[in-house]
Parts: structure tokens; C-alpha cells; sequence
């Protein structure tokens, strides 16, 4: 469960987020739809702790983000932009690290970590250094490492990034098995069709406000268009030309 | 304490991959450092040797003019060469060019000057810029010295005078020096050196852990992680830390194994390195370790690129060595305020121990707690950093 209320970040003059509020259900995907520079991953990054925000209120699984932040990074499975694996250890060294970092121990560390890499099927590059790992490799790899010790929420932004479709497929599959086991998935991207085809629940962000909330038929009917990307367009146009 | 461990073992993994860096930080420069030194400084004092054991021959102009001359240079040792140079001003120049090291000029009127009682000149052409020229010319005013005094001791017997009247003063030199503390002013540089290597030898892991790993785009997810900021440094401190003190180690066997192949005694100085005091130096040394891998953690907190890292990190390896500049320019001795301040307190335990002299125990102690302290200082400034979310750059 991730509950954004009024949240408000700024970097010097420019304001990231200008009282964003949304929520995000377990046992959902939701997508935090938006163009670049809406405050997308500005929000995720708050949301893992990353960053500090100047205003409102950010809430993962019932924990406040700024007062409980260790408490919440226990909870949060995240996937940052552009993965960021170390190339000089496998596939398998790189996942057992964060599960280690995450209280997993001995015995019970490595049956996790073989689980994911079974899961994720990774083993034919597991015991690979990452350092020759393909882009869809990487975000597999990061993947696994975001949800090895079974994270409650899971904050993936823009996952899809440069991935082939047979990488997209396979990762959606991996995030909608992660929405059954009741995990609350927040998923950030700037393409629609990929939001649509995955997500129960679409957040649109424009210049740092909420704009629309809801799912695929709720969108339709706020945009009054009868396509999603129209949506999206008139949503982020009409949300920038009152903002200027 | 659990992520602090894990931080420091994968660190120390992950550097250890990286072979070619990791060849250079423990072998290059600790193995290097040591015998590229200790081969400069053999081949000096070999050829210091050779000088003064080897009858050597130089070249002399006029020495016909002066035969008694030529036998007491003979005595000493030099062979002289009366046929090389006609005039002066051709050996000037070869000594100038370093082609022959220096040479004696004996005035025309030698031989009429002797006679008559007046002063008969020699002349001794050096130059005083080279090493081995300076060698060649002490030599030489040594044995035309000798030759004046007997013959001025000779000249006042004649006259029935005693020879010691002429000489109210007797200027002795008492060296207080050991072969053992000769060999520390030698080897002043020793610490210099010890520093240098190690901090050599953890410096690149110090950094790729800390904007490496931001470049990389790995430390996002590493700070989504739940250990405690102060952890996630430390691990990273204490693993550039455990580099360079293998840096050390490596330098302080090198140093030990290669003094043994260095004619340190004929040329009086000792340098024994048995285990203990290897050991010693080692544990001298290897505290300030912390205080470099903290510094370092710390200046690349605020560095946007490795690059930049680099840059402050030559600047802060001047930093250490003021201390020891101070001292040797100035020296202070040992005393307990001293081993408060780091690299210092190092400098001076190190050289202590090469010239054989007993450590006082309070010493050594502060000098460790004092070091450990600022590290501490330098760990908790880079905890800071990582809490702030300007880390992320």
C-alpha cells in the first residue's frame, strides 16, 4: 500500500512535485504515466527513501517514508533507472548482495537467491560477471535483485526502457505474478501502451500535479477521449496549458 | 554491524576482480617503490665504494714539475695521467662534460716557488654540481693536504722549530652518530615512502566505491537498502583501508628482503629489518591507513566524477606529508603531544624503530588512538554526506 498525499519536492527554483497525491493498492500494478521530467521518478525516489521531501506526506505500507525510512526500505523492492548492477560480479553476487543487505542469511540466502534466478530464469548468465550483460539481461538481473527478499511493495521505474518485446513480455510477467503473491506494484513509464497493457490503476502526472486517477475506463471518461494515448495527450496538454 | 560486513567483503570482492588494478595497488607500487630506491641507492654506494678502495687514475698537468707530488698522490691511491690534457682549460672542460671526474693542475713555477719559499700552487679542477666529481676532488685535496703538512712540518725542523707550534689547535670531529642512526637520516625518506605506497594502494578502491559506484548508478538501490548510512561507510572505509594495509605489508617485505642485498655496512650505515621490527614498523604504519581511506570516502562524497576524485586525491596526498616535511626541516624529537597528530606521530614511531631505539609503550598507544580517532571524525563527516540526499549527485 503506498498513500501520496499534497507531497511537494523542489530543486532550487524548480519544482519537481507540486502537491502530488495518489495511492496505490496491494495486489495491483499501478502506473505512474507521465511525460519526461513530470516528476515520475522524482516521486519514486522519494518513496525509497532516495530523496527527501520539502512537503505533504509519503506512506508505504502504513510507514511514513521520512521518519521510518529503515523500516520502509525492508518493505520496498526497488528497480532504478538504468539498473545499476556491478559489472564485476555475477549476476548471482549481485542479487545475493541485496538479499544479504536485506537480513537474509546462510542457508535461507542462498535458496532464495537460486529461487529468483530459477524464477526470473537466469540461469544461463547467472554465474556470468555483468559487465557483458545486454540491456534485458541487466533489468532481469535488477529485477531479481529488487524482489529476492519478497518485498511487499515493489517501485520500478521505467523498467521497460530500451528493453526487445520478448524482454518487455517477460518482465511483465514476472511484475503480474508479483501483483498475485498481493504485492503492490507502482510503475512508472512515459508510454502509454505499456502503462495500459499492464496496469489496473493509471496515475497521469504533469508537471508535478496528479492529473488524472483511475483506471483504463476512468481515464476514457475524464479525457472524454475514446482512446488511451489520445487521453494521455489531452490530459498532459491540458494540465501544462494551466500550469503556464 | 551485519551491513557493515557485508559492505566490506563485497568491496573487497569486487576490487579483487578488477585484476589489473588490483596488481597495480599491491605489487606495482609497494613492490616497485622499495627496489626502484634501493637500486639507486646500491649503484651510489657502490661507486662511493669503489672510489675509495680502487686506485684510480687522473689526469695532472705539470706533474713533471712536481715528482715528490706525484708519489704521495700515488700513495693515495691515484694514478696520475700526465698525458690526456695539455692545458687547463681542455680539462676544465672535460671535467665539465663529466668526462673525466677532476683533475690537478700544477703551476710552471712550481718547482722556483718551492725553492724560494713562496706559496707553490696547485690547483684542483672539480665540479662541484656532481657527485662523483666531488668524490674524485676530496680525494685529491686530501693527498696534496697531506703532502703540504709534511712538507711544512719538514721546513720548521730545519729551522729548528717545532712543527707542532704551528698547530695551537687540534679541530677533531666527534660523529656521534651510529652505523644505525646514519642509516635513519638515509632512509629519512622511508616513511614518506611507506605513506605514499599506501595510500597508493587503496586510493582507486577508496573511490570506485564511493563515486564509482554513483557513476555506475549503483548506489541508488544500494541506499534503498536497510543499513544505517554509517555502516554502508564504514564497510566501504574499512575495505580501501584493508588495500592499503596489504599495500604496506608487501612495501615493508620488499624493503626487509632488499636490505639485505644493499653494501649498507661498508658504507657504515646498518639496517637490520628482522621480523619484529618489520612487524613493528607495520603496526606503526598501518592505523594512518584509516585516516586515508577515510579522507578519501569523504573528498569523493563531494566529487561529480572519478576524475574529479583524482584530483582532489593528488592535492590530499600532499596533506600527510607536511607534518614530516615540518620535522625534518625542523626537528622536534620525540615527545607524547606529537603523537597526537597523525602521520606525524607514524613518521616518527617509524623512525625510531629503523634506527633501533626502544618505543615508549604510551607512545605508540596514543599515536594509534589519536589516528583512530581522527579517522572516526573523517568516517562520521562521510556518514553525513551519504544521509543527505545530494550523494545522488
Amino acid at each position: 500500500m503506498i498513500e501520496v498525499q499534497g507531497l511537494v519536492k523542489r530543486f532550487g527554483s524548480v519544482t519537481a512535485l507540486d502537491r502530488a497525491s495518489f495511492a496505490a493498492a496491494d495486489g495491483q500494478i499501478t502506473g505512474l504515466l507521465g511525460m519526461n521530467g513530470a516528476g515520475k521518478s522524482t516521486a519514486l525516489r522519494i518513496l525509497s527513501t532516495a530523496l527527501q521531501k520539502d512537503g505533504g506526506s509519503a506512506r508505504v505500507a502504513g510507514l511514513d517514508v521520512a521518519t521510518k525510512p529503515l523500516e520502509v526500505r525492508r518493505r520496498i523492492g526497488v528497480l532504478p533507472h538504468g539498473a545499476g548492477l556491478y559489472d564485476n560480479l555475477s549476476a548471482r553476487e549481485n542479487i545475493a548482495y541485496h538479499a544479504a543487505l536485506q537480513g537474509l542469511r546462510g542457508a535461507a540466502r542462498k535458496a532464495r537467491v537460486d529461487d529468483t534466478i530459477d524464477r526470473l530464469n537466469l540461469g544461463s548468465f547467472a554465474d556470468r560477471r555483468a559487465k557483458g550483460f545486454s540491456q534485458g539481461q541487466r533489468i532481469r538481473v535488477a529485477l531479481a535483485r529488487a524482489i529476492v527478499h519478497q518485498p511487499s511493495t515493489l517501485l520500478l521505474d521505467e523498467p521497460t526502457n530500451g528493453l526487445d518485446v520478448l524482454a518487455i513480455r517477460a518482465l511483465r510477467e514476472v511484475i503480474r505474478e508479483r501483483r498475485d503473491a498481493g504485492c503492490c506494484v507502482l510503475f512508472s513509464s512515459h508510454v502509454m501502451q505499456e502503462v495500459a497493457a499492464l496496469c489496473d490503476r493509471i496515475v497521469i502526472v504533469a508537471a508535478g500535479r496528479v492529473v488524472v486517477d483511475g483506471d483504463a475506463q476512468a481515464v476514457l471518461a475524464q479525457t472524454g477521449c475514446d482512446d488511451l494515448e489520445d487521453a494521455f495527450v489531452a490530459a498532459v496538454t491540458g494540465a501544462l496549458a494551466s500550469a503556464a | 554491524m551485519k551491513g557493515l560486513f557485508i559492505v566490506w567483503l563485497k568491496e573487497l570482492a569486487d576490487s579483487a576482480r578488477d585484476r589489473r588494478g588490483t596488481f597495480g595497488a599491491l605489487l606495482g607500487a609497494p613492490l616497485g617503490m622499495p627496489l626502484l630506491l634501493g637500486a639507486t641507492a646500491f649503484w651510489i654506494l657502490e661507486d662511493r665504494l669503489d672510489e675509495i678502495v680502487e686506485t684510480v687514475t687522473m689526469p695532472v698537468i705539470g706533474g713533471h714539475a712536481a715528482p715528490n707530488l706525484m708519489a704521495q698522490l700515488r700513495g693515495a691511491g691515484i694514478d696520475p695521467d700526465h698525458d690526456s690534457f695539455a692545458d687547463r682549460r681542455s680539462l676544465a672542460n672535460a671535467v665539465r662534460s663529466g668526462e673525466v671526474a677532476a683533475g690537478v693542475v700544477v703551476a710552471e713555477d712550481f718547482g722556483e716557488a718551492l725553492q724560494s719559499g713562496a706559496p707553490a700552487r696547485v690547483w684542483i679542477v672539480s665540479d662541484a654540481s656532481s657527485i662523483s666529481s666531488g668524490i674524485a676532488a676530496a680525494r685529491l685535496h686530501e693527498a696534496v693536504a697531506s703532502y703540504d703538512a709534511a712538507l711544512g712540518a719538514g721546513r720548521l725542523l730545519l729551522r729548528g722549530v717545532d712543527p707542532l707550534a704551528a698547530r695551537p689547535i687540534a679541530l677533531l670531529t666527534d660523529d656521534v652518530s651510529t652505523p644505525r642512526s646514519r642509516t635513519a637520516m638515509v632512509l629519512g625518506m622511508m616513511t614518506y615512502i611507506l605513506l605514499f605506497v599506501m595510500i597508493i594502494g587503496g586510493s582507486q578502491v577508496a573511490m570506485d566505491a564511493t563515486v564509482g559506484e554513483r557513476e555506475r548508478g549503483s548506489l541508488e538501490p544500494l541506499l534503498a537498502m536497510p543499513v544505517g548510512r554509517s555502516a554502508l561507510v564504514a564497510g566501504k572505509i574499512f575495505a580501501a583501508a584493508s588495500y592499503m594495509a596489504t599495500a604496506l605489508a608487501v612495501c615493508m617485505g620488499t624493503v626487509a628482503v632488499a636490505s639485505r642485498w644493499l653494501p649498507l655496512a661498508q658504507a657504515g650505515l646498518s639496517l637490520h629489518l628482522g621480523f619484529a621490527t618489520v612487524a613493528a614498523i607495520w603496526a606503526a604504519m598501518a592505523p594512518f591507513a584509516l585516516v586515508a581511506a577515510g579522507a578519501i570516502t569523504l573528498l569523493s562524497s563531494f566529487a561529480k566524477t572519478l576524475k574529479e576524485a583524482w584530483t582532489y586525491n593528488g592535492l590530499a596526498m600532499l596533506l600527510p606529508t607536511l607534518p614530516i616535511v615540518f620535522v625534518v626541516a625542523k626537528p622536534l624529537g620525540v615527545s607524547l603531544p606529537l603523537m597526537l597528530v597523525p602521520s606525524l606521530s607514524q613518521h616518527l614511531l617509524v623512525t625510531q624503530l629503523v634506527k633501533g631505539e626502544a618505543v615508549d609503550p604510551i607512545h605508540f598507544v596514543t599515536s594509534v588512538a589519536s589516528t583512530a580517532a581522527v579517522a572516526a571524525l573523517l568516517g562520521f563527516a562521510a556518514a553525513l554526506r551519504y544521509r543527505g540526499e545530494r550523494i545522488l549527485g
